[in-house]
């Protein structure tokens, strides 16, 4: 039984996250319905809004990709500069923020009267409107996902040994060879899955759809379902269309992953970060690659900084300080953001070192896939009924207000673990292949193996994948909303409460800490503990 | 001998008070149990007065309350709820899980026009829309007058999530019956964007995105009292405004129901009605409730506007289909 024992972790965390998925489907599965689920596609408006769904879908998936790509190539050759490292970690802001917070910081920088209006009024003397409709949609999206995609870009390029480029410089291939020969065949695979991701992501995207679509005309499944179950009092309703969701976001994930190769690992002998020998004495390139780098930085971090400064002129730092009701959401967004935040990554190690070696000496495909796909689940189920499915089933047995923190913990913990797979993923099975046949040879195996050896040398992307787990929860919103209480609040509740009552300056205190805990935590994990030797 | 007959006495007597900390458990919106929101202070004076223990769970908002009392039907904690929406009351009564109350609501400012032997009003108030008085000089002063201006712009919030948004349609629908669609699909135009909630919505109205948003007459009251503002001002349309009531109601499979109803007539009394106006920015049901000197300042309301609950919950749906289609085009 021995030999088996490698199985144990990645099939226990499958095990878990299963269990928690069946616990809510049990409370909703008795409401469906086959006939239902037929009338309801045979509706015009359904499927008006079936369409419109995969159609933004698939352009913010397909945009964010386009902008993040000549993004990521050219980043990698300024890497070993601090400031660029900096901007780095600041572009995870816009992906783990509370999307009302992201959503605001864009209509603060694109809307009617926000920065990019007041300079066209300046210019030509008329505001623009441009943000409410399909436009704004994709712009939210692309402001959303477009950091996670430039990191996993620059990930998989990390992984070309300098040897090769070296090799292609001095057999002077040009720029487009270049990418076709070395980098698109390291970033495939990852801007795939990565691509499947983020148009899960858009699919169910709820608050974005809502806000900057302008109106009903622009609708996704998601709200349909949200009617059905809040106003409508419609379960069957909302179990047909959720369904209809689940089968066609897993069906065109998977047709985009279907584009992908087996994996493929490199033996590499260096795992530092590359910095390539291209020299830039072309002064045209410098220009090409700094507008580029601005473009970026305009996507993701200009609306963040136009919020804060409009936070700032309601608000100052002093009066954070002596909020009490502030403080008090401080302390449970900590408390039930590194719980979950940690219990994502323990789960996500756990998963891949069952993949790693499925993967790597026994090459099963088809298990790989499976316990991948169980970290990964979560993507294609619409939020709002998985947690209705986890309140019916529950609450005959407990009383919801004592298990609430636990069913935060839990069903945050599940929504993160699919990027903490990702984020750790490709390093982790990367230095196993390096290193495996040493550790065999001296005989080093099992925890100790993982613990003491293969967990200090990814020490920069477990304290990536920490801090965006831990982050991705705190800024949560949905969960908190159905589960929380008056004694569990967290920040982007309290905001969202003071937006309610009129208090903006105390959503824009609120606002103000939220940024800062979340920059802090990504700033001391990136800079600080992910610091390569 | 004696410290043992004495600390038994203490321990005896400390149960019977822990006995009758009996717990009332009442289902009430977000806002309402906020820090700067009525429920603190309503929970200090209740419990000074009752000698019992009250717990406030403060659900998303009022929908949400009916939704989750339906869900958990016969079982439920709760024993009262509190912040219905008054366009909500024939499906409330229709789940049959509330208890009639035996509150005298008669000598209420709103008693000329609601009445009901379930459900006790608290609060009230009426839409309308507000604007920024030192960028919009001349603001609608009728609904024919918002359809005919060509330089205004709204944010309104979805009638299928938030009762704002609800009311606005029922009141295109009071005043201008079958003619709705047209309506709407005039007010498409000038419609920046639909939010979910009115948090959303009044947030971007707040941040210049439109020139009027759909609120409460007495927001203006919030700008004055709290920031000294007096700038945002209420547009009074002839037509009339359509109100929106509060109510509370007794669940009846409650285990406290003295308590219960100690509590529903404690909410209408002077006591708890006083900390409304500057808590909850809604008008309080009974007349000798104190009123905020910023209050002097709103618009009055001489003509409410008013759907019957039965009509609506009849109409509903098709209603809204109404609504998605005129704006969908």
């Amino acid at each position: 039984m021995r030999k088996y024992n490698w199985l144990i972790p990645g099939l226990l965390a499958s095990f878990l996250i299963l269990v928690i998925i069946t616990v809510s489907l049990f409370g909703i599965i008795k409401y469906s319905s086959f006939k239902l689920i037929l009338e309801i596609i045979n509706d015009r408006y359904i499927q008006s809004i079936i369409y419109f769904t995969i159609y933004q879908s698939l352009i913010s998936c397909f945009l964010s990709i386009l902008i993040a790509l000549p993004l990521a190539l050219t980043i990698q050759k300024y890497l070993k500069y601090r400031l660029v490292k900096i901007v780095l970690s600041l572009a995870w802001l816009s992906f783990i923020s509370p999307v009302i917070i992201g959503v605001f910081a864009i209509i603060k920088l694109h809307g009617i009267s926000g920065w990019i209006s007041d300079v066209s009024l300046f210019v030509i003397g008329e505001k623009l409107e441009y943000i409410y409709g399909l436009n704004g949609i994709l712009i939210a999206h692309i402001f959303f996902n477009v950091p996670f995609a430039l990191r996993m870009i620059l990930g998989s390029l990390n992984t070309i040994p300098n040897e090769l480029w070296r090799v292609a410089i001095q057999n002077n291939l040009n720029r487009w060879q270049l990418f076709k020969i070395l980098e698109w065949p390291a970033i495939r695979n990852n801007i795939l899955i990565t691509s499947a991701i983020i148009f899960c992501l858009c699919f169910t995207s709820f608050v974005v759809v809502l806000i900057l679509g302008g109106g009903p005309k622009y609708s996704i499944i998601e709200v349909a379902i949200y009617y059905a179950l809040k106003i409508e009092f419609n379960i069957d309703r909302a179990v047909a269309l959720g369904i209809i969701q689940i089968v066609l976001a897993s069906v065109l994930a998977l047709l985009i992953i279907s584009f992908t190769k087996n994996y493929r690992i490199e033996p590499y002998i260096k795992i530092n970060l590359k910095i390539p020998n291209i020299q830039s004495n072309n002064y045209k390139i410098l220009t090409y690659d700094i507008f580029i780098i601005l473009v970026g930085i305009a996507v993701f971090l200009l609306p963040i900084i136009a919020l804060i400064v409009s936070c700032l002129k309601v608000s100052n730092f002093y009066s954070l300080i002596g909020n009490t009701g502030l403080l008090n959401s401080l302390y449970w967004t900590i408390i039930l953001g590194f719980s979950s935040g940690i219990l994502s990554v323990l789960l996500s190690i756990m998963l891949l070192m069952t993949l790693k070696i499925l993967i790597l000496k026994y090459k099963i495909k088809w298990l790989a896939v499976m316990i991948e796909l169980s970290g990964n689940l979560i993507l294609i189920l619409p939020p709002i009924l998985l947690a209705t499915g986890i309140f019916l089933s529950l609450r005959n047995i407990f009383n919801i207000q004592q298990i609430a923190p636990y069913v935060i913990i839990g069903i945050n913990c599940l929504t993160t673990i699919p990027f903490s797979i990702r984020i750790l993923g490709s390093d982790y099975i990367r230095i196993s292949s390096i290193y495996s046949r040493l550790f065999d040879a001296y005989n080093i195996r099992g925890i100790s193996r993982v613990l003491k050896y293969e967990i200090p040398m990814m020490r920069s992307s477990i304290a990536t994948s920490l801090a965006i787990s831990i982050t991705l929860s705190m800024g949560d919103l949905g969960v908190i909303s159905l589960f929380g209480s008056t004694d569990i609040r967290t920040l982007p509740l309290y905001i969202y409460q003071s937006l309610g009552s009129y208090r903006m300056d105390n959503a824009a205190e609120g606002i103000l800490l939220l940024l800062i805990l979340t920059t802090s935590i990504i700033f001391i994990a990136e800079q600080i503990f992910g610091e390569k030797k | 001998m004696k410290l043992y007959i004495k600390t038994l006495l203490i321990i005896l007597v400390s149960i019977n008070i822990s006995h009758s900390n009996e717990k009332l458990t009442v289902y009430t919106y977000d806002s309402f149990v906020a820090e700067w929101g009525p429920g603190p202070l309503l929970e200090e004076k209740f419990e000074k007065e009752c000698n019992c223990d009250l717990e406030l769970i403060g659900l998303s908002d009022g929908v949400e309350i009916l939704t989750r009392i339906m869900y958990e039907g016969k079982n439920t904690n709760a024993d009262v709820v509190l912040g219905l929406d008054s366009n909500l009351l024939q499906r409330a009564r229709d789940t049959n899980l509330f208890n009639q109350h035996n509150i005298d609501i008669t000598n209420l400012a709103i008693s000329n026009r609601f009445d009901d032997d379930i459900f006790v009003p608290f609060d009230y108030g009426y839409f309308s829309f507000i604007y920024d008085s030192t960028k919009t000089s001349e603001p609608p002063k009728s609904f024919d007058d918002l359809l005919q201006s060509n330089n205004i712009r709204i944010i309104i919030q979805d009638p299928r999530t938030s009762t704002p948004g609800l009311g606005l349609l029922l009141w295109i629908k009071d005043i201008y019956g079958s003619k709705a669609t047209e309506v709407w699909a005039k007010l498409g135009e000038k419609i920046v964007t639909v939010t979910p909630g009115w948090s959303e919505a009044y947030g971007l109205f707040l941040d210049g995105e439109a020139d009027m948003v759909l609120s409460y007459t007495t927001s203006p009251a919030y700008h004055i009292t709290y920031e000294n503002d007096y700038r945002y001002k209420a547009a009074h349309f002839i037509e009339g405004h359509y109100e929106q009531i509060e109510v509370a109601a007794k669940l009846k499979n409650t285990q406290n129901d003295k308590i219960a109803d100690k509590f529903l007539k404690f909410i209408i009394s002077k006591e708890a009605q006083d900390i409304l106006p500057t808590t909850q920015w809604m008008y309080p049901v009974i007349l000798e409730a104190d009123l905020p000197e910023s209050y002097d300042h709103l618009i009055k309301i001489e003509n409410p506007l008013r759907i019957e609950p039965e009509e609506i919950f009849l109409n509903n749906e098709q209603w809204i289909r109404e609504w998605e289609s005129s704006l969908s085009n």
